[in-house]
């Protein structure tokens, strides 16, 4: 089908999902709702973290931006293509790929370069372009000198930076991270996030990040928040982690410097913003502290 | 009990090509009602050496005490110390199996011997120390949330009366809500129950806040093995070895380099905003004194 033209990556409206479940006999029961009523509009090239608790219909939501899931209700538009015409699917997945949780269940290959050409050899790419594809995906999560290796030997770091290079060489629009980072050490999680923040920034990859650690949220652009299927927040990170009291209703938190900080400016210290990283909250505390120097003029 | 591991080792595959030194050496005593966090990178021997402590796993060199006891001699009751040290594996979700929340709870104390109805008496007592009340009882396990589902496993374990806990990152794909909610159980039961717990984890702000010893591994071997005030003081060597401190660490680190008069091996929120408040109110009333000062001569 044709192509809408449009700047923006994804274009959601009022998207609605049920799943059914089925008894043990393997009849229908109960419909529940994953999804209900949701709008979303990302801009090629914008970062957008997606926050919620567990069951809030974040990883449904995620699957339906390359068409693995379709709505019920609603209608979505990856990269001008509706999602809802199964002729376009192959052209959404190839404009959209996707990381998941586990690293252990998305490589396939016994050789990491394999591994990162496997996407391009089923859609029948010249075994030459597919070389070059597969160094550059490689060079760019920082895993050229490992190509040799096998994957199993890899921390699970590494493994997912596998798995973004596998998703890279595809040359998508944009990338969808379902709590990709949920099984890494904290080295492992900075690894990963490094390499998105650097792909979306030099290459002008579209970066979904959908994650339960409120530290690695602070680096988007924007900031969605989901609960009960429905889209409850949205903004800067800024304006969504003013609002401690609001997040922890829908079971989330803030990261640890900013809470530090909201503790202590309701214990009347002079922080002025919402802080979110350590860099900030050090600068605010200095500056309020430069503000009471002696040498600044007393005022009495 | 008091668990001590002996100058531990574990090769896997020996005599192989495949042959990998998993733990190397690894003293380590736990005493009775002690709360212990376990970090260390992916792939640095955690989860092999919490499969020692029932005896999953035998060791290849060295050996393990339980109450004095060699482990590893002839004729020990292995499978009691099963029972005494409740292992709980990475997602024990995926380990829920029966028809109903509580049959699948009763699950260990059947198989340790007991009679039904003794057996559903330790499951209902371990569903109602993890939060699941009598209305679970005949729910479908998978019919669960998540949080739930983790919760009803715990319980599990728990029906067996353990008396040291070892979790294999309990709280890992939670949301922050679910994370709490686990961990305040695991505070709970040791609180009030008097269970050792290990808790082995990602994220070194739960440990900071949890814990009141924590074990580092690196490569197979313990790097430090200390209160935690004196284990996130380490910030960069942690950083080497694929860690992390709190971000609470960081920020009372780099205030003091910045002069602030704040103890840097604080690890908890709550510590140290009490600490930046005690500073600040202090260079407040130093400040008011002088510009006093200034006034009255003026």
């Amino acid at each position: 089908m044709a192509r809408k033209k449009t700047d923006r990556i994804i274009e959601g409206h009022d998207l609605s999902f049920h799943y059914t479940v089925y008894d043990s006999e393997g009849n229908p029961g109960e419909r529940r709702t994953a999804l209900d009523g949701v709008d979303i509009d990302v801009q090629q090239g914008q970062f957008v973290a997606i926050l919620g608790h567990n069951g809030s219909g974040k990883s449904t939501l995620a699957r339906h931006l390359n068409a693995l899931l379709v709505p019920d209700g609603g209608t979505l538009y990856v990269d001008g293509y509706d999602t809802l015409d199964a002729g376009n699917v192959w052209k959404i997945r190839q404009s959209t790929g996707m990381v998941f949780q586990n690293p252990d269940n998305q490589i396939i290959a016994s050789v990491v370069e394999e591994d990162v050409g496997f996407g391009l050899e089923n859609q029948g790419v010249p075994t030459a372009d597919i070389w070059k594809r597969v160094e550059e995906a490689l060079r760019a999560v920082g895993m050229w000198k490992m190509r040799g290796r096998s994957p199993n030997r890899l921390s699970g770091g590494q493994k997912q930076r596998v798995a973004i290079a596998g998703v890279i060489a595809m040359h998508p629009k944009c990338i969808v991270l379902d709590e990709a980072t949920a099984m890494l050490d904290p080295g492992g999680r900075k690894e990963v996030i490094r390499t998105v923040r650097e792909l979306n920034r030099t290459e002008n990859v579209t970066v979904i990040l959908i994650t339960h650690y409120m530290e690695e949220a602070v680096f988007a652009d924007r900031v969605i928040v989901m609960d009960h299927g429905k889209v409850v927040m949205g903004g800067t990170p800024r304006e969504i982690f003013s609002q401690v009291e609001k997040l922890k209703s829908f079971r989330l938190d803030v990261p640890q410097a900013t809470l530090l900080a909201w503790k202590l400016k309701q214990r009347g210290l002079p922080i002025k913003d919402t802080v979110l990283t350590i860099d900030e909250l050090i600068e605010a505390l200095n500056h309020g502290a430069a503000e009471n120097d002696l040498t600044q003029p007393v005022s009495r | 009990m008091e668990l001590q591991i002996d100058h531990l080792g574990y090769t896997y595959h020996p005599g192989t090509t495949f042959e990998r030194k998993a733990l190397d050496d690894i003293c380590l005593t736990i005493g009775s009602g002690e709360f212990i966090g376990m970090i260390g990178h992916t792939g640095s021997g955690k989860s092999t050496l919490v499969q020692h402590m029932n005896g999953l796993i035998k060791a290849t060199e060295g050996r393990i005490f339980v109450d004095g006891t060699n482990i590893y001699e002839d004729g020990y009751p292995i499978r009691e110390l099963r029972c005494r040290v409740g292992l709980v594996f990475q997602y024990p979700e995926y380990q829920l199996f029966d028809t109903t929340v509580l049959s699948d709870v009763c699950f260990g104390p059947k198989n340790k011997g007991l009679s039904g109805e003794e057996a559903k008496e330790k499951a209902r007592e371990a569903m109602r120390a993890v939060g699941l009340d009598e209305s679970y009882e005949m729910r479908s396990p998978f019919e669960l949330s998540g949080g739930q589902k983790r919760r009803a496993a715990i319980a599990g374990i728990l029906a067996m009366d353990p008396e040291l806990l070892v979790l294999d990152e309990p709280t890992a794909g939670m949301d922050p809500e679910g994370r709490d909610e686990i961990l305040h159980l695991l505070k709970k039961l040791h609180e009030e129950r008097g269970i050792s717990i290990v808790l082995v984890s990602h994220s070194m702000e739960d440990v900071a806040n949890y814990v009141s010893r924590i074990v580092v591994l690196d490569q197979g071997k313990v790097l430090w093995d200390d209160i935690p005030s004196r284990v996130f003081v380490h910030v960069e060597e942690l950083e080497k070895v694929g860690l992390a401190a709190p971000q609470v660490s960081y920020v009372m680190a780099k205030l003091a380099q910045t002069g602030w008069d704040v103890d840097p091996s604080v690890t908890t929120i709550d510590a140290a905003a009490e600490q930046i408040c005690k500073v600040w109110v202090t260079v407040q009333d130093n400040l008011k004194q002088v510009a006093d000062g200034v006034w009255k001569r003026n």
